[in-house]
């Protein structure tokens, strides 16, 4: 009951800290596709390369989440962007690993047909390699901003904003209201995303 | 020969463990100011590694012992159906924060150490629970219809055809658990469960990197010992049938 | 060996039963084979027999027992299966997956060893080479050769095999299938095989089961189906060209019999009595045998004529154009047109002589398929 008359009182406050947790995520994104996606296909062409990348997101990996952020205080403040560059990090593992092996797993006697017809690698990379590695690397970027969603929730501890503060706020001040409304709220944000990226997913692999 | 592939196996681990010791006391004694200095003693330092282990060793190894039976359950035919659902409810579960589960359950069962062993436990079991029972269901059904063809019961095709071939996954599924697990434990310091995540938070909010940086490499390190030391256990446990 | 009585299945939701009051006798050491298009309950018959199914009305009997008394494990331990996906157990070598039910059985290791040494050998895997691998290591036709090993190795008296060589190219298929005929004339067992290719079911099959829709349309020998389809269905089954089938698949031990009147002699028989003899022959000589039946030669009508006397061992001639009785009648019908003679007789390993085809039985057969 309390629960609800705390929801209640707060709609404008969860409505802007949920537009704060989407704005970090999908600016991190973003930027984590981006790059991702280029180092991804990069690594393709060059083996020993793809195996200390891969190596390196790996390691990044282990490193919690929190200790993460927390590192990157001395290097950028406190703020939005400390987020931003911590949840980039982590995303690029499940992009990057994606793509690469989305592009290695291609029938080779596609790639042979493509070339065989003249193709240039411009032309196979962007007409025949990204197209069909596209499910692959679809399922990377869901998994990326599902876990993106969570550290977002750690994030706001290094002041980049979103719902994690009503979690630490309420934890501070042993608010259980306010750390039910982060936890579901943000529960809820990536149970969304999984699904509607899941939609998307299969939108992508029916081509 | 045999000594040197033995040396092999634990040079990695032991390799590991001399890394935490050199950052520990390379952090302990250069803690960087006298703030820093409050957390970064012999014995603190040692309490929160202990705590953390303990959070981790305690909470995965329930997860294992409850996640695999309950795996083999509902991955058999009469169950099917409870298994369908149960994979369901894992698989939105799973998408959920772990702070927010921390947090959750911090609602629930107060502050504490127990509370955060709790919530690692039932975060644990998810990938487990998960990996058992795929692993179980991807053994190719005309493997168990000859099993069962030859005359095998369904405990011997249980422990002779199912398991074994499951196991790499449902070790793959407890590596990841435990890794994550040991991030997962440096949150629960928030709710006053200790740990390493002590470290990071007092670094943050006193703004001393030493600190952190402190607790981010016993906790990575940490991470990764697990993940080479669970690695051996399965080859070691493979190697034996 | 094997009965099925009245033996229906109706699946869980479904209307249609799978198999009707099906009968089905299978005596020992005979081959019976399930023949059909896809879906006609085939595999369901199989496996009622070793109880992977268990059927909705009647009684299926092994030796005489209903087999719904006897426990499930039991029966299966005593019935080889193969299954055409093989089934082969991945994380297990070669020689542990033969294994597999001595060691459900108890075996003692030494024995077990022996057992699947012998096994291999006889699949023709050489153990030396194969034993340790695992069976992703070899190709389709050996996982093959192991599946049906792994169903032989406690010596089972019955074999249950559904679609075995289904997986493989058509020449290994035709290399496995003549395999197991030779394994099968060695062990005598009693086997259910199952497939929907007909070629496949004349070749292997002692009695053929044509089933359609869960009933049976007609159970006979390959001879008689060729010759005497029951129906539409089984004429379209066996297709256009069954005379052509016949020659191709029907072994010649299979049609001997009274299918000529070509005399055979003894080495000792007077010549006189040869005279009135060689008359009704329908290839003007007569066959000479020694005392215990083997295949000496042919005196032909003009040998006889002109010998005035003696008996038939002194004037019989060497007879080259003759053929095991493994052979086809495509077989038959070659060595006759490359020696320019109507006829070829058929002996058996000891060179016993078993019989005779004459180009005038193969002419019948072709006539009675286009009448
Ligand atoms: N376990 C089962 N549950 C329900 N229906 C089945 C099952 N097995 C077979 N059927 C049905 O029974 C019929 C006969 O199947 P089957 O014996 O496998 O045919 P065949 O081996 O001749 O291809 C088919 O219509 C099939 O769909
Ligand atoms: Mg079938």
């Amino acid at each position: 009951m309390d629960f609800w008359s705390f929801v209640n009182s707060r709609w404008d406050k969860i409505f802007a800290l949920t537009i704060e947790h989407g704005v970090l995520i999908l600016t991190a994104m973003a930027a984590a596709i981006v790059v991702g996606v280029v180092v991804g296909v990069l690594i393709t062409y060059y083996n020993p390369a793809a195996h200390a990348v891969l190596y390196i997101c790996q390691i990044l990996m282990t490193v919690p989440s929190l200790a993460m952020l927390g590192l990157l205080i001395p290097l950028l403040g406190i703020g939005f962007w400390t987020g931003v560059v911590g949840l980039i990090l982590y995303s690029l593992l499940p992009i990057v690993r994606n793509t690469y092996t989305g592009i290695r797993e291609i029938d080779p006697a596609i790639l042979e047909a493509a070339r065989g017809m003249g193709m240039n690698e411009r032309t196979i990379l962007l007409k025949i390699k990204l197209p069909l590695a596209l499910p692959v690397i679809m399922a990377g970027i869901r998994t990326a901003t599902v876990m993106v969603v969570g550290i977002g929730a750690i994030a706001s501890y290094v002041g980049a904003g979103g719902l994690g503060e009503f979690i630490f706020r309420g934890i501070s001040r042993y608010n259980k209201d306010m750390i039910l409304t982060g936890a579901i709220c943000v529960s809820v944000l990536a149970i969304a995303a999984d699904l509607i990226l899941k939609l998307v997913e299969k939108k992508a692999s029916f081509r | 020969m045999q000594l040197k592939s033995w040396l092999a196996r634990v040079a990695v681990p032991l390799g590991l463990i001399l890394a935490g010791v050199a950052v520990a006391v390379y952090f302990v004694e250069n803690p960087g100011g006298a703030m820093a200095a409050r957390v970064l003693s012999y014995p603190k330092v040692i309490r929160l590694i202990n705590e953390h282990l303990l959070m981790v060793v305690v909470s995965s190894s329930l997860a294992i012992a409850a996640a695999v039976p309950l795996g083999i359950l509902i991955s058999r035919p009469a169950l099917r159906v409870l298994g369908i659902i149960i994979e369901n409810i894992i698989n939105v579960a799973q998408t959920v924060p772990s702070l927010a589960v921390l947090a959750l359950f911090m609602t629930i069962l107060g502050l504490g150490f127990k509370t955060a062993v709790f919530a690692l436990w039932l975060y644990s079991l998810l990938p487990i629970l998960r990996n058992t029972y795929a692993g179980i269901k991807s053994v190719p059904p005309d493997v168990i219809e000859a099993a069962r063809g030859m005359g095998m019961t369904p405990l011997r095709i249980l422990t002779r055809i199912e398991l074994p071939l499951a196991y790499p996954i449902v070790m793959a599924g407890i590596r990841t658990a435990v890794v994550v697990n040991v991030g997962t434990a440096t949150l629960a310091s928030f709710i006053g469960a200790g740990g390493l995540g002590m470290m990071i938070i007092s670094g943050i909010s006193v703004s001393r990197p030493t600190l952190v940086l402190c607790g981010a490499l016993l906790s990575a390190i940490m991470a990764i010992l697990f993940d080479n030391v669970l690695g051996q256990v399965e080859n070691y446990l493979l190697d034996r049938g | 060996m094997i009965k099925l009585e009245n033996v229906t299945k109706v699946f869980a939701n479904q209307e249609t039963p799978a198999v009707k009051n099906l009968n089905l006798h299978i005596k020992k050491g005979e081959v019976c084979v399930l023949v059909g298009p896809s879906g006609c309950g085939k595999t369901t018959t199989m496996k009622m027999i070793n109880r992977l199914v268990e059927p909705t009305e009647g009684t299926v009997y092994i030796d005489g027992k209903d087999t719904s008394t006897v426990n499930p494990i039991e029966l299966r331990l005593n019935i080889g299966y193969v299954i055409q996906e093989i089934g082969l157990f991945p994380h297990l070598t070669i020689a542990e997956n033969v294994a597999t039910v001595p060691r459900e059985k108890k075996w003692p290791a030494e024995r077990i060893r022996q057992r699947v040494e012998e096994l291999l050998n006889l699949v023709g895997l050489d153990p030396q080479v194969y034993g340790n691998r695992k069976p992703a290591d070899l190709s389709g036709g050996q996982r093959q050769r192991v599946g049906v090993a792994r169903a032989m190795a406690a010596d089972p008296p019955i074999l249950l095999m559904d679609e075995p060589f289904g997986a493989v190219d058509p020449i290994t298929r035709a290399k496995l299938q003549n395999e197991f005929l030779r394994i099968q004339e060695q062990m005598q067992k009693t086997i259910v095989f199952v497939t929907h290719d007909i070629d496949e079911a004349i070749k292997m099959g002692d009695k053929i089961a044509v089933m359609r829709k869960g009933e049976l349309v007609q159970y006979s020998t390959p001879e008689e189906l060729l010759s005497a389809p029951a129906n539409d269905f089984v004429a379209k089954l066996v297709g256009k060209n069954r005379s052509i089938k016949r020659l191709h698949l029907i072994r010649v031990d299979r049609v001997l019999g009274s299918n000529h009147n070509v005399p055979v002699v003894k080495k000792n028989t007077p010549v006189r009595k040869l005279e009135e003899l060689v008359d009704g022959s329908e290839i003007g000589a007569v066959l000479v045998v020694d005392e215990r039946d083997r295949l000496l030669g042919l005196a032909s009508a003009v040998d006889i004529r002109e010998a005035g006397g003696g008996v038939a061992g002194d004037i019989y001639q060497p007879l080259p154009n003759t053929i095991g009785v493994g052979a086809t009648l495509s077989d038959a019908l070659s060595v006759m047109l490359n020696y320019g003679e109507g006829y070829v007789a058929v002996v058996d390993k000891a060179n016993q002589l078993t019989g005779i085809i004459t180009l005038g039985f193969l002419l019948g057969l072709v006539k009675e398929d286009a009448a």
